[in-house]
């Protein structure tokens, strides 16, 4: 094992004849905040696909820990040490808000072996409901744990999604738009919890964003894609400060605010 | 050669027929994302018609033809078109649900009018003969039929291509919303496509009781399984292809039949070539290729029980009670009972994978069968009867295991194909041959010695039908339940989260089937006989619409479904009441089908809303019609 995290190279993803990801190079290194931005259609949730395993690349390689698993199924790199979230969210309906949260354990200690899918360990279940448990307290929604998702707002399944995987103990999380649908307070929570996760739990995470001030806010090092080309990295000031992403992306206004706001901080 | 002509020519006009009705089903379901199964009950439909008109009245041929194909087609076409519009915001399993609502009471309906047994039917077309190749004569009803098909199948390829319909055709199935946007009406082009469609489909009934020289509701109403197997090989997307389908299919069936007289393993096969077919093609064409059309719905989770739990005991209590005392209740009406309870089972695990884990079955009771002979066999060999049917539902299990693996490739649509073929096979192939239910259909399944009475053997069923529930309310609560409701909610986020999502799928087929096995083998134990008559192919579509029309919970819907389905036709003294309640449950099925994401409840609320509007004025409508619980459909979740 070593402490590279998530390193992608050379990533091509091709649908028929449309090439949505053409050479991306990024590394998620664990205890970080890496951003993924750019303009819609710019091959960030693609990325995020290959990088867990529903989209098979034409090109390249995914390491996760030091390991090579470009052609491993997305349980498998789960086992590893991979989670996600959806930017069209992903819940269980017919669960509770709290079997939600469990099964983000259960899920990975069920794997791939019958018996276990079969019934949960005697051992495993207090793992599991301390697990759950602290999961819900650290995104504040421990009130809402015996409600069912559907009955939720935008924000609070949000929550809850995230829950979900704080509670999987993945080393490396993909988050896919944590932020849209959230309002001010609750997308500020948003950042603590993200917060929280890095600097006292070493997770590593992986952000595709729009709100560049959350951005700006807790990423330490961001990349920007384009027509699913990658167009520049860097450290969130130099992003802003670059011709280049203001051009394709941020546009000239949005930089001024985003490097006074930098300048703020 | 020679002596394969006459084959060939009786294989190519048939799958004509075949062709014909292929491209009717393909076209409707390009155009609106519904697969009808209940096309071929259309058809059937058309072709009693038919014969009324033209045997029964004398009718000259035209004359009928022109009603029974043109004039009933557009009308069907035009009810099948709004049917399918209340059909198109809702989960994929209850589209599959609602349109074999629509077969199960079809046939049901002509069950009632012409009874069950086949009627000869004359060929109308002309029989002269045209021409001889090679002294084999061809005749003006096969070149007709031919022709139309061809016809049809270049008619249609120019109609997509050069005309502004055709080119509506084709933008209605890629946007709806965006075709509504440039002036042309999404619901205009589909009521066509569906006119065109049913006529597809009438016309064929026809031509198909023609060419088989008789009407019998099944064996027309299976039609449909032949156009599936045609349009399997047009990967359910090009109507050209679906016809020139149809005319493989038709010739291979007539050339296994030819091969079938020198060859007697092959007896049978050739009715099974389109089940074979669709089977065959849905387990090898790459997933990607096969896209489920339509708008993807997810399927709304049934609310809680608004019952406390202490009411909930109270009501397992009585109706245990009631259970338990019914026998010396019920009278001579027992076995009927007894049939009901020893299908309990069987709903059980069906509910297991449609309710639970989003799955489907169309092969239902084909686990039953198989499960029903395992166990005539090993009491044969003088097992002891519960060690009998215990291994008779672990000898299931492989069988189940043949249905995980196309379960593992597709969902939905094409699962419910693939299983429907199969279970059509294995009672066509498999039921018939000797070394399966025994020499002239006669496997001997007693009952448990000291059991054989009905009221002693009522209490062995209810006995089963318990320890069924136990297994499904304690799989509901183990990590398998959590993990089947995710993958029926949210396959791709559990994966991702470290599940191997398909091992819960190979569990709970495998489960579901022995489950199903036992309850196959304690049936067949009812009657000390079973044959493969017992269980019937196309039973296993009637299971799934009752057990939508009891309801969205497995173990009340698993003990209320066989009460609907045997005790309360059995109640009534009229023969035709069974059918008109299969009527019934097919039209409730539609209902529930197209209610299934709330669009019923939406309906109610904004009639109580219209009702309050006049009586206090419409300040009422900003405050409450925004409201989430009354979000009419739409609402994916």
């Amino acid at each position: 094992m070593n402490d590279d995290g998530l390193v992608v190279s050379g990533l091509v993803v091709r649908y028929g004849g449309l090439v949505a990801v053409d050479g991306v190079n990024l590394t998620a290194p664990p205890g970080r905040v890496t951003g993924l931005i750019g303009p819609n259609g710019a091959g960030k949730t693609t990325t995020f696909n290959a990088c867990s395993g529903l989209v098979r690349p034409a090109a390249g390689r995914v390491q996760l820990f030091g390991s090579d698993v470009t052609s491993a199924s997305p349980p498998a790199r789960a086992q590893r040490g991979l989670g996600r979230t959806f930017q069209r969210m992903e819940l269980f309906d017919s669960l509770l808000v709290r079997e939600n949260v469990a099964l983000g354990r259960e899920a990975g200690l069920a794997g791939s072996r019958p018996w276990h899918h079969l019934r949960a360990r005697h051992a495993d279940r207090g793992a599991i409901r301390a697990a759950t448990d602290d999961a819900l307290e650290l995104c504040g929604i421990s009130h809402l744990a015996d409600r069912r998702p559907a009955d939720l707002s935008t924000g609070q399944r949000r929550l809850v999604e995230l829950a979900r995987v704080v509670a999987g103990g993945f080393r490396l999380l993909l988050l896919d738009e944590p932020s849209s649908g959230l309002d001010h307070t609750e997308t500020d929570r948003f950042g603590d919890v993200l917060r929280t996760l890095v600097e006292e739990r070493g997770t590593g995470l992986l952000i595709v964003e729009h709100d560049m001030a959350l951005v700006m806010r807790v990423c330490h090092y961001v990349y920007v894609l384009d027509f699913g080309r990658p167009i520049f990295e860097g450290e969130p000031a130099e992003v802003v400060a670059s011709d280049v992403v203001r051009a394709a992306y941020l546009g000239d206004e949005t930089a001024e605010l985003m490097e006074m706001e930098a300048g703020l901080v | 050669m020679k002596e394969y002509l006459p084959f060939l020519v009786f294989g190519v006009t048939a799958g004509a027929v075949y062709g014909i009705s292929a491209m009717g089903l393909v076209l409707t379901y390009k155009t609106s994302g519904l697969f009808n199964f209940g096309h071929g009950a259309v058809s059937a439909m058309a072709a009693f018609l038919f014969y009324t008109l033209h045997v029964q009245h004398g009718l000259a041929w035209p004359v009928a033809a022109l009603i029974a194909v043109l004039g009933f087609g557009v009308v069907v076409g035009l009810i099948l078109e709004r049917f399918a519009a209340a059909l198109a915001e809702v989960a994929v399993t209850y589209k599959i649900v609602g349109t074999i609502g629509l077969l199960v009471a079809i046939r049901a309906v002509i069950v009632l009018l012409y009874g069950e047994e086949a009627r000869v039917f004359t060929p109308f077309l002309p029989q002269a003969k045209v021409f001889s190749i090679q002294g084999v004569s061809v005749s003006v009803e096969n070149l007709i039929t031919l022709g139309l098909g061809a016809g049809a199948a270049l008619g249609l390829f120019f109609l997509f291509r050069a005309t502004r319909l055709g080119l509506a055709v084709r933008a209605v199935v890629d946007d709806a919303a965006l075709l509504d946007v440039t002036g042309e009406n999404p619901t205009r082009v589909r009521r066509h496509a569906w006119m065109l469609g049913t006529i597809f489909a009438t016309a064929s009934g026809v031509l198909f009781a023609s060419v088989q020289q008789q009407v019998q509701v099944d064996v027309l109403a299976l039609l449909i399984v032949q156009a599936f197997g045609a349009a399997a090989l047009a990967r359910f997307t090009s109507l050209p292809g679906s016809f020139v389908g149809g005319l493989v299919i038709g010739m291979a069936q007539a050339l296994i039949s030819k091969e079938a007289t020198r060859m007697p393993a092959l007896v049978g096969l050739d009715l099974n070539i389109p089940f074979l077919v669709l089977f065959v093609v849905l387990l090898v064409i790459p997933k990607g290729r096969l896209v489920d059309l339509g708008r993807q719905v997810k399927a709304r989770a049934a609310p809680p029980s608004r019952l406390s739990a202490r009411q909930r005991g109270t009501v397992w209590a009585l109706s245990l009670a009631g259970a338990v005392i019914l026998p010396h209740v019920v009278g001579a009406r027992l076995a009927l009972w007894n049939t009901a309870l020893s299908q309990v089972v069987l709903f059980l695990s069906l509910g297991l994978l449609v309710r639970l884990s989003g799955q489907i079955s169309l092969c239902h009771v084909g686990f039953a069968a198989a499960g029903a002979a395992a166990f005539g066999h090993l009491l044969a060999w003088g097992l002891p009867w519960p060690v009998a049917l215990l291994l008779a539902g672990i000898g299931t299990v492989p069988v189940g295991l043949l249905i995980a693996v196309p379960a593992i490739r597709l969902s939905g649509l094409y699962l419910g194909l693939a299983t429907l073929g199969f279970g059509i096979f294995l009672a066509q192939f498999f039921y018939t041959k000797s070394y399966v239910f025994g020499v002239g259909q006669q496997l001997a399944t007693p009952r448990p010695a000291g059991f054989t009475s009905d009221v002693r053997y009522y209490y062995v069923l209810l006995a089963l039908a318990l320890a069924g529930t136990l297994v499904v309310v304690v799989v509901e609560r183990s990590r398998l339940g959590r993990l089947l409701r995710g993958l029926a909610d949210a396959p791709v986020a559990l994966s991702t989260l470290g599940a191997n999502t398909n091992v819960s799928l190979v569990l709970v087929f495998c489960l579901s089937a022995a489950m199903a096995g036992v309850s196959g083998a304690a049936f067949a134990s009812l009657f000390g006989r079973v044959g493969g008559f017992s269980f019937p192919a196309t039973q296993s579509l009637t299971l799934l619409a009752v057990l939508v029309v009891a309801g969205p919970r497995i173990v009340p819907a698993a003990f209320l479904a066989p009460v609907l389905l045997f005790v309360v036709p059995g109640y009534a003294a009229n023969p035709h009441i069974a059918d008109a309640l299969q009527v019934g449950f097919g039209l409730t099925a539609v209902v529930v089908s197209a209610a299934s994401q709330g669009s019923l409840d939406a309906w109610f609320a904004r009639r109580a809303l219209q009702a309050r509007e006049r009586l206090v004025g419409p300040a009422a409508r900003r405050t409450s019609v925004h409201q989430p619980g009354l979000a009419p459909i739409g609402g994916a979740r």
